[in-house]
């Protein structure tokens, strides 16, 4: 009898743990990485409100593939410490392309918003637990599939010359609990 | 004691086997995608909920917080436009005319994702900083040696390259392996 014969019960079961280990890790790499993620951000500020990370270098480590090209202000939020909802607001944007965008704890996209859509230089909206009925004062409410996740706005720098007055602008940029506007 | 050196073996091997599986499929590699369009490669679903569990954790891995197609599309490349690796080493020209989007870049990354250091701190080119021939089309010079006009400084090893086109237009995302993005040729190598 071959050692493959008398052991295949051992190998068909280390091929088992092969396959759930291969599985559990590529589903649970998105959460890791960004739960890793959202952890040195609020090592930085606290959550639910906006940090504005300097123009993208070659020392700049936080996220992977920064963009040198554009200025990045990023929120991580959490609804349970927002008191169920968080407002993210922004006013008098640079005239060129901005957006803000909204990713969960899964690493997805779920919604964005740009200069073009939001017409104004401006944009307000609240984000809430998916399921749940928030009381918005009239603002749109954008559902989140996780409790966290990050809020970023991007803002392009289309002349080095303007970066002062891009950097002004953006910094209008806010991600706060809705808690007490509401009440 | 033999039965217990077997369960041992089974979960090491067993773990051991299915992480290097994790690595060679959903970590190895750069962003990327499966559309192919000359040497850059992307996918629709970056950033997306519809994306596979693979293509989320490469792009966890390589690109995360990335748009989704409805505001960014992301092209890669890690060939030149003959197939060959690139190689921080050598020096390329990329050529080509404005790719179909409101605004757009190409930016250079190391092997570890993040912008390539050098002392001009010069990482891209854009929409809004290139310099165009006449006709519109336009050449940058992809090199360790600094050159004049368009240049990303490069540094040994290898690298890749990755065009954002923000708010694409729409025969991007309808046919995403046939816009007309630029060519990457290699020049020379020492």
């Amino acid at each position: 009898m071959s050692v493959i014969a008398r052991n295949w019960k051992w190998i068909a079961a280390t091929l088992a743990v092969a396959v759930i280990v291969h599985g559990a890790s590529v589903l649970l790499l998105p959460r890791f990485i960004m739960m890793r993620t959202m952890a040195g951000m609020g090592r930085l500020a606290p959550v639910n409100t906006v940090m504005h990370a300097p123009q993208a270098t070659a020392s700049s480590r936080a996220v992977v593939r920064p963009s040198p090209d554009l200025l990045y202000s990023v929120c991580v939020y959490d609804l349970g410490a927002g008191g169920g909802a968080v407002r993210v607001h922004t006013h008098d944007m640079p005239s060129s392309y901005w957006s803000v965008s909204v990713f969960d704890a899964n690493t997805d996209n779920f919604y964005a918003l740009n200069d073009r859509q939001a017409k104004t230089g401006a944009a307000d909206f609240l984000l809430a637990a998916q399921g749940t009925s928030t009381e918005s004062g009239g603002l749109p409410v954008v559902a989140s599939p996780t409790n966290r996740g990050i809020v970023l706005f991007r803002t392009l720098v289309d002349s080095q010359a303007d970066l002062a007055a891009i950097d002004a602008a953006r910094h209008n940029a806010a991600c706060e609990p809705y808690k007490a506007a509401s009440q | 004691m033999l039965r217990a050196l077997k369960i041992f073996l089974t979960l090491a091997i067993g773990t051991g086997l299915g992480l290097a599986v994790t690595w060679a499929t959903a970590i190895r590699g750069t962003m990327g995608g499966n559309v192919g369009d000359g040497p850059w490669r992307t996918s629709l679903y970056i950033g997306s909920k519809e994306s596979g569990p693979y293509l989320r954790a490469l792009i966890a891995v390589h690109g995360l917080l990335a748009l989704s197609r409805q505001e960014t599309m992301y092209y890669s490349a890690v060939t030149d436009s003959d197939g060959e690796r690139l190689d921080g080493h050598c020096s390329y020209r990329i050529e080509g005319r404005d790719p179909p989007a409101r605004w757009w870049s190409i930016t250079a990354y190391g092997a570890d994702d993040f912008l390539i250091p050098n002392p001009a701190d010069r990482y891209s080119v854009s929409m809004n900083s290139i310099n165009r021939d006449p006709d519109g089309s336009f050449v940058v010079a992809l090199s360790k040696q600094q050159v004049g006009g368009n240049w990303i400084p490069l540094a040994d090893g290898s690298y890749n390259l990755t065009i954002r086109l923000y708010n694409p237009q729409g025969a991007v995302v309808d046919d995403p392996a046939h816009v007309a993005l630029p060519a990457i040729r290699k020049l020379s190598c020492p």
